[in-house]
């Protein structure tokens, strides 16, 4: 390397001063000589005017008289002064004299002529009077001369100045930096960081620039060395790393290149690579697709008629845009074949820049496969949709002659026969009724299997559902000698939100196989609460047998459907095998599972739980049941009965209720408890009446009589027939009260609360009581339209109503009805919903459709429990739904219901009574006759209606009644008694059935047991009378 | 350095100003005395034959310093002086130019070393002055009133 000496720091900084010091001293020079030459020409024409001061009255003399020798002497003596080039004196336009310095005008034609000084000479007499002027021209010569000694003075200043400053830089320079520096070199060419020199700096120099400059250098040293490493080992990595690149793309290649689907990769919407499947797929050679776009492998268009060419241009700019698309694509083969495809396109970068990968599977045998899946799926559901329908007919179908068996069968019974063609009829209707609910099972189900199935949401007691489960078995129980025990948590009193009918069947299903499957013992039903919700309680009832029990392997397929424990118990029991899995389902919509849990020969347990809505109640019942019997809670309540489950939840009702029980198994063990001279003062004793060994009526008797002074005495029964028997011994037989199992803690406190002097509860509304023949009266003689398509069904329904006297007028479909509506209105429209011409919902519709029939009532009649839905009626603007087969108390009930009273007054007379009515004895026939439209069959009908429906239960529903202490069951009876019979023309038995309301109105067991004891001989007369009918 | 030259030449400016202030003081009153303090009246007088009806002072200055020597209707004027030590010459010059004759003195000094113009010439006395002024129509000179005659006439009163 060369270096040129002017390249040194030194020079370079020597250089550096010195230019910029000698430049500095130019301008300085400049200025100087500027201010100098300025300063110069000021000074010479101050000191030419001084001149002229001293010279001016000489001057004014030589003007003043314009002498020339005057002004010639004056001039010259003037010039003798070097500030003065030349001397001019005037007197007005005559020059007195003008003399120059001698080589002066050389120096005028340089052009550089100072200003010359004039002044004006005044007369030496008169200072008015100007009298001439003299002229002075400076010297430039003297300034000139004047200016350059200066300046050059200064620029020797400046230069000597300029030497010493230079001098001393630059040995400082030399010194401080260059030297050093050129040493730090020295060494740096000698020195090797990789053998771990370091550079050391000049003593004395560490902690100033060069100290610094030397600790960077190191640092630099020691980063160089470790980059050096880095890259060695890098350089390592790198060239095993290549070896290792190969063998991955090899191996990838091979992936590639024996990839099922076909792979490629496009640039610029031409193909630039693809693998083997590709070939295969598009059915070409390599070289037929390499460099072409994919456009060779579309056709014109897709399936849905879209260009292919511009969907795939907006397919590959979307994934360039770094979107995947995945698609499915129509692909033609390199020789025009159509195949359908799956596309996956995906933006890619590699080293040569962005390319678009796609990958296409070939789809046409999953198409194929799709299209045939599809095609089995709406086969499918077309076959489910045509056994609906089929099942929706076959309800239709079935239900039809159905409606008229039983319609028959039930217009059979009510005329007059003989026992044994009673009897038959009897069991057809019992057989068809039979028939009826499998009909019924079934359709539910399938209701239930085409997810039709809608559970309720309405508010009801579980008291009710009680009743009404207690109602229906306890008579079968009574006949196998066992007994129905309600197991109820008192908690449970509120009001439920939920499907209590539906509720009530899984229980009817459920103790129905109870009692069909065991002989003896108790039908235990047990509710409890379990987990709590926010809205809703989650309830468990129990149903426990101690039947035949189960095998574990029948347990198992119990709840599916049409299926049975095993074919030996579908012989001897009978049953669609239906019932369970309808309650499975049933279970599972109200939010609950069932189970079993059972043993061969030890009975059955049937658990369910569902989960009902909580209604907000005014507080508990149970609550207030409570706190009104915590006076006598400290009082225990004997209790005794034979049967210890009976026995254990009457003790825990008595708890419920806040009260403690003192259980006895036996009449005699309570016997000798109470006998003891400590005996516990009971609050009441509880005693069942059917006991081995002494039965109840025996032991409270002996009760009565060893206690000085008693408690309240109950009796508890199971069997009606019992309390038809004590009845009236009721206050001789010494109790207090007479209570029905099972037994419920509502229904226990209100037995025993009049006898403690407490208010009774109110019970939750049972479901309606039966056919209440004073509503049946009030039918008679109001016109009922009924609308039907079936002779049959026309039939059966005529008669049905016209046995209660009323009028029937026939229309064969909807159209029929709506000309029959408007020739006269009818009180009711009995609408079959499907029928030829204009089916029901239709008709209904354009009925509603005129004000004039807006209120009109019409019931319809569905026969098809599938699609014949009472929202579809209500809907519809129908009122009520009656479901085929049509029961008589059912269509009454509801006719009565709809049918406004006051009708009777305009009954048309009938003809004279055909057949005479036999005398009967005690009943004013007249009026009773008047009061059915002077219709004598009527008449016979529903006198003998009123003695089976009536007069032979009067006595012990009203008993049951009074030993329950439902006072409004009991006033309800016997007002409704009082109407009947007075309608019919017993006005004796009205009395009495008054004096028995009255008597009930003041809620005093025994009076109302008084007045029941002087209804009695009558209603004994009276079943004598009405029994020749 | 330059400031320093400015200094300099500013402080002679100053000089010269302060200079010129004295100059005025004492000069001043002198140039202002009135000519009516003057004791007995100085009269110019020509021949009666003379031209000139009156003259100006500026005129008769112009001629008695030297300046012009004719009237102004162009004749020639020669103007004649009282001798040196007359106080009567003193007093005429006091009364015309309102300069002392030593000043005149001077003034005639420079023209008559270095110049071509003459100062005029003496008459040996006011009597002399009257005879030769009355001899020459050119004449002009000076006396006091009382000794002006028939033979002259009085061309000018410096001193009213």
């Amino acid at each position: 390397m060369t270096r040129r000496w002017y390249r040194s720091l030194l020079a370079r900084t020597t250089l550096i001063i010195l230019g910029t010091a000698g430049l500095a001293g130019l301008i300085f020079v400049f200025i100087t000589f500027q201010v100098t030459t300025a300063l110069s020409e000021e000074r010479s024409g101050t000191r030419m005017s001084q001149l002229l001061d001293t010279m001016e009255s000489s001057v004014r003399t030589a003007c003043y008289v314009g002498d020339r020798g005057l002004s010639k002497d004056i001039a010259l003596g003037l010039l003798k002064n070097n500030d003065v080039a030349a001397v001019k004196i005037l007197a007005g336009e005559r020059i007195l004299a003008e003399e120059t310095r001698p080589g002066w005008l050389s120096s005028k034609a340089n052009g550089k002529e100072a200003t010359p000084l004039h002044r004006t000479m005044l007369s030496p007499f008169d200072k008015t009077e100007i009298v001439g002027e003299i002229i002075l021209t400076p010297n430039p010569e003297e300034i000139r001369a004047q200016v350059s000694r200066n300046t050059w003075f200064i620029i020797t200043l400046l230069g000597i100045q300029l030497l010493v400053v230079a001098a001393a830089v630059l040995a400082s320079v030399l010194l401080l930096v260059s030297r050093p520096i050129k040493k730090l070199s020295d060494r740096l060419h000698h020195m090797d960081p990789t053998r771990g020199d370091v550079l050391l700096p000049p003593p004395g120099r560490e902690q100033d620039e060069i100290g610094r400059l030397v600790d960077d250098i190191n640092a630099l040293a020691a980063k160089f060395l470790d980059s050096l490493h880095h890259e060695q080992a890098a350089r390592k990595r790198i060239e095993s790393g290549e070896q290792a690149l190969a063998e991955t793309e090899a191996r990838y290649r091979t992936i590639f290149e024996s990839a099922s689907d076909a792979i490629f990769i496009m640039r610029e919407g031409l193909f630039v690579d693809c693998n083997e499947s590709t070939l295969q797929i598009f059915g070409c050679r390599r070289s037929d697709i390499i460099g072409y776009p994919p456009e060779t492998f579309f056709p014109h268009t897709q399936p849905d008629g879209s260009l292919s060419a511009e969907l795939a241009m907006a397919r590959m700019a979307a994934a360039y845009a770094g979107e995947p698309q995945f698609f499915e694509w129509q692909h033609c083969r390199l020789d025009g074949t159509p195949f359908a495809a799956e596309v996956k396109l995906k933006r890619i970068h590699l080293q040569e820049g962005i390319f678009l990968q796609a990958i296409v599977r070939d789809i046409t045998a999953r198409k194929r496969a799709e299209r045939l899946l599809e095609q089995a799926k709406e086969e499918a559901e077309k076959t489910t949709a045509a056994k609906s329908e089929f099942l929706a007919n076959m309800s239709h179908e079935i239900r039809t002659p159905m409606n008229a068996i039983i319609g028959m069968t039930e217009l059979c019974l009510n005329t007059s026969l003989a026992p044994r063609q009673k009897n038959y009829l009897t069991k057809i209707r019992r057989a068809s009724e039979s028939l009826l609910r499998i009909i019924n099972d079934i359709l539910d189900f399938s209701k239930i299997e085409a997810g039709k199935l809608d559970l309720e949401r309405v508010p009801f007691s579980l008291v009710t559902v009680l009743d009404n489960l207690g109602a229906l078995f306890s008579a079968r129980a009574q006949a196998k000698g066992m007994e129905i025990v309600f197991d109820v948590e008192p908690s449970l009193t509120q009001t439920f939100l939920g499907d209590p009918l539906r509720l009530e069947q899984i229980c009817i299903n459920l103790m129905d196989n109870a009692l069909k499957f065991s002989d003896q013992g108790n039908v235990i039903l047990a509710i409890r609460p379990q987990t709590p919700g926010r809205q809703d309680l989650l309830l468990r009832f129990t149903v426990q047998d101690q039947g035949i029990g189960l095998r574990p392997e029948a347990q198992a397929r119990l709840f599916s459907a049409f299926s049975q424990a095993d074919s030996s118990t579908t012989r001897r029991y009978g049953g669609t095998g239906l019932g369970l899995a309808i309650c499975k389902r049933l279970v599972e919509m109200m939010g609950g599972r069932i189970w079993v849990e059972s043993s061969p020969g030890l009975g059955s347990s049937f658990h369910f739980t569902a989960r009902l809505g909580r209604e907000a109640t005014n507080g508990s019942s149970t609550a207030r049941m409570v706190a009104k019997l915590a006076p006598h809670a400290l009082r225990p309540v004997l209790v005794v009965d034979d049967n210890p489950v009976a026995l254990a939840v009457a003790t825990a009702q008595l708890r419920q209720l806040g009260l403690t029980a003192a259980p006895h198994e036996t009449g005699q063990a309570a016997l000798d408890e109470a006998a003891q001279a400590d005996a516990p003062d009971y609050l009441f004793a509880l005693v069942d009446l059917r006991m081995p060994g002494l039965n109840g009526l025996e032991t409270l008797g002996r009760l009565r009589s060893l206690l000085p002074a008693p408690y309240p005495l109950c009796l508890m029964t199971a069997f009606s027939q019992d309390e038809a028997l004590l009845g009236l011994e009721a206050p001789e037989s010494g109790f207090d009260a007479l209570i029905s199992k099972p037994t419920t803690p509502i229904h226990l406190f209100n037995a025993i609360a009049p006898l403690l002097g407490l208010e009774e509860e109110t019970l939750p509304k049972t479901s309606s009581p039966g056919l209440d023949p004073a509503k049946l009266i009030r039918l008679c003689g109001a016109e009922v339209l009924l609308v039907e398509d079936v002779d049959l069904n026309q039939e059966v329904m005529r008669d049905m109503l016209e046995t209660v006297g009323i009028r029937v007028r026939v229309a064969n479909n909807g159209q029929e009805a709506l000309y029959a509506v408007r020739e006269s209105r009818p009180d009711c429209v009995l609408m079959d919903c499907q029928m030829p011409v204009m089916d029901g919902f239709e008709a209904s519709r354009r009925l509603r459709a005129l004000p004039e029939h807006a209120d009109l009532p019409i019931v319809a009649l569905t026969a098809n429990a599938l699609a014949g839905d009472r929202a579809e009626c209500l809907a519809a603007g129908m009122n009520a739904h009656i479901a085929k087969p049509v029961r008589s108390s059912e269509l009454f009930s509801i006719l009565s219901h709809w049918i406004k009273p006051g009708k009777n007054s305009d009954l048309p007379r009938t003809p004279p009574p055909s057949a005479a009515l036999p005398a009967l004895p005690g009943i004013d026939t007249e009026a009773g006759l008047a009061q059915a439209g002077d219709n004598p069959e009527l008449y016979r009908r529903l006198l003998a209606s009123f003695r089976d429906e009536y007069l032979t239960r009067f006595e012990a529903s009203f008993e049951a009644a009074l030993g329950r202490r439902d006072w409004e069951v009991a006033l309800h009876l016997a007002h409704s008694m009082k109407g009947i019979t007075r309608s019919l023309g017993a006005s004796r038995f009205g009395d009495l059935a008054d004096e028995l309301q009255t008597a009930a109105k003041t809620r005093d067991p025994r009076e109302a047991a008084n007045a029941l004891s002087a209804c009695r001989p009558e209603i004994t007369r009276l079943l004598a009378t009405l029994a020749q009918l | 350095m330059s400031s320093a030259w400015r200094w300099i030449s500013l402080s002679e400016a100053a000089m010269n100003l302060l200079r010129k202030l004295f100059q005025r003081a004492f000069l001043l009153p002198l140039a202002l005395l009135p000519p009516a303090l003057a004791r007995a009246d100085m009269v110019v007088i020509v021949a009666p034959q003379c031209e000139a009806a009156s003259l100006t002072r500026r005129e008769v200055i112009n001629i008695f310093m030297g300046r012009f020597r004719f009237l102004p209707s162009g004749q020639a004027a020669k103007p004649y002086d009282l001798p040196a030590g007359d106080p009567r010459k003193e007093r005429f010059y006091l009364a015309l130019t309102g300069k002392q004759l030593s000043d005149i003195d001077a003034y005639w000094a420079r023209l008559i070393f270095t110049g071509n113009t003459a100062p005029p010439d003496e008459a040996a006395s006011a009597e002399a002055m009257v005879e030769k002024i009355a001899r020459s129509p050119h004449a002009i000179g000076y006396i006091e009133r009382s000794q002006a005659d028939k033979r002259v006439r009085i061309i000018f009163e410096p001193e009213r």
